[in-house]
């Protein structure tokens, strides 16, 4: 005969009813004032990276797996490939640094500020967060590789977003589509001012505050204008795709096709800056608040 | 209180207890590329079950608060929400199973599907307060955490005394 039962234990209901209530008053101020709870938060965030750590084996094992059973021959035939490939992007680039050498001596002719150099840091997703509702990634790189809070990560086709948590060999990148980020951006044709902000949703961002006298059209190209300072100007961010007219608004209601690939990114390029840290202080506290621009 | 067919000591129960959480929530947290992310069980909530199914003694509304505390800080959601969920799970399976007898794994299994949708529809509901949008737990989660839970059910039985 098992004593093993519920009769031994009741529930009580009035620590039912103080748990359920606790929850929710916990629920409503988590919500009212989510600064309240960030060191509780970021702690959370700090214990769970020794995991993070760990995630990383199998992919080095992998790695390392497909790079000594490859067969001589496939190995050779990526190697032609990637050689040929490689002589196309020196062949544009030759003609980049002139473009570039040719801007930086308009620049001194108008007496602008030079435009910021940056090192591109290579790093592999290795995995999305934990809550699906944000647009949130796992990078395996950290404050080891000098990643700092507020970097810009793009992939070869536009920008992703920036960096949130900076651990000791993994970060967190918040991407553009998080319904908390916004960005900066010319239009390309017009060169309006303009602001993407995320939607939540990996396939689309919207284009806010255009008013329907503004000129434009579907296909314009967004460009980051780095207005605000916490992305960096002159990458993609992406497309217009479809403009309708709101009777209710003063503005239009714009949805922006994404250039970087918010779905299946593998790797992405992390820019970091070539000039000692200074600007660090300023963008430290921006990822933070980087939902500031929106409202 | 003693009980004379423990085959456990409460040290050794609450040390086995502990270890299956701080596991569990390990795993909860494990990056999982976009694909397989929407199937990723709820592995603290299932353990939160079995020990209620099998160890009521321990396991009461403060276990329960205090595991869905620890998986709303995991999982990025709002403080408090799995929290009440996870008491109302409590709640039901407690309110589903007053007999005596020992549970046989079959209506383990039903109860521990019954606590599991109770957990998920109140999650629903209070997401879709907070924001009508997609909800971090798809029904994909649900079934996998379902069709998981023999498994833990298997891991975990010498404990189920």
């Amino acid at each position: 005969m098992n004593l093993n039962n519920f009769s031994r234990k009741r529930l009580y209901k009035r620590a039912i009813a103080f748990a359920l209530i606790a929850a929710l008053v916990l629920m409503w101020f988590d919500s009212k004032n989510p600064a309240w709870f960030a060191p509780l938060r970021s702690m959370s965030h700090a214990a769970m990276q020794p995991i993070y750590q760990l995630s990383l084996l199998p992919s080095h094992t992998k790695h390392w797996v497909s790079g000594s059973l490859q067969s001589k021959e496939a190995l050779r035939r990526e190697n032609i490939m990637l050689k040929s490939q490689l002589m196309h992007a020196h062949a544009k680039l030759q003609q980049q640094d002139y473009i570039l050498a040719e801007n930086a001596r308009l620049q001194r002719i108008l007496s602008t500020t030079a435009t910021k150099q940056f090192d591109m840091s290579l790093a592999q997703i290795i995995g999305t967060d934990t809550n699906m509702r944000k647009q949130i990634v796992v990078l395996n790189k950290g404050k080891h590789d000098n990643v700092k809070v507020g970097q810009t990560v793009i992939d070869e086709r536009g920008i992703l977003g920036q960096i949130l948590n900076v651990y000791p060999n993994t970060s967190r990148l918040l991407l553009l589509t998080d319904e908390q980020q916004s960005v900066a951006v010319t239009i390309k044709r017009t060169g309006q001012r303009a602001v993407v902000t995320g939607k939540g949703n990996p396939q689309s961002l919207q284009l806010d505050y255009m008013f329907k006298t503004a000129d434009i059209r579907v296909g314009d190209e967004l460009i980051s204008s780095g207005l605000g300072g916490r992305i960096v100007a002159g990458y993609q961010v992406g497309r217009v795709s479809r403009i309708t007219a709101d009777a209710s608004s003063n503005f239009q209601d714009i949805m922006v096709t994404p250039a970087a690939n918010f779905v299946d990114s593998a790797y992405v390029l992390i820019l970091q800056d070539k000039s000692p840290p200074s600007v660090d202080a300023a963008t430290h506290a921006s990822a933070a608040t980087a939902a500031s621009t929106q409202s | 209180m003693t009980y004379f067919d423990a085959k456990y000591s409460k040290t050794q129960l609450l040390l086995v207890m502990m270890i299956s959480v701080v596991l569990t929530a390990a795993l909860t947290v494990y990056p999982l590329n976009e694909a397989l992310v929407s199937w990723r069980p709820m592995l603290l909530i299932m353990v939160l079950i079995f020990w209620r199914l099998y160890q009521p003694r321990y396991i009461g509304v403060v276990a329960a608060f205090v595991i869905g505390l620890i998986a709303d800080l995991l999982m990025d959601t709002l403080l408090g929400q799995q929290a009440f969920a996870a008491v109302l799970a409590i709640v039901v399976l407690s309110a589903s199973r007053r007999r005596t007898q020992y549970l046989a794994w079959l209506p383990a299994w039903l109860l521990a599907v019954l606590g599991l949708s109770v957990f998920q529809s109140s999650l629903w509901l209070l997401q879709s307060i907070e924001q009508p949008m997609l909800t971090e737990h798809p029904i994909e989660s649900l079934l996998t955490s379902s069709l998981l839970w023999p498994l833990l059910w298997l891991l975990l039985r010498r404990f189920t005394a």
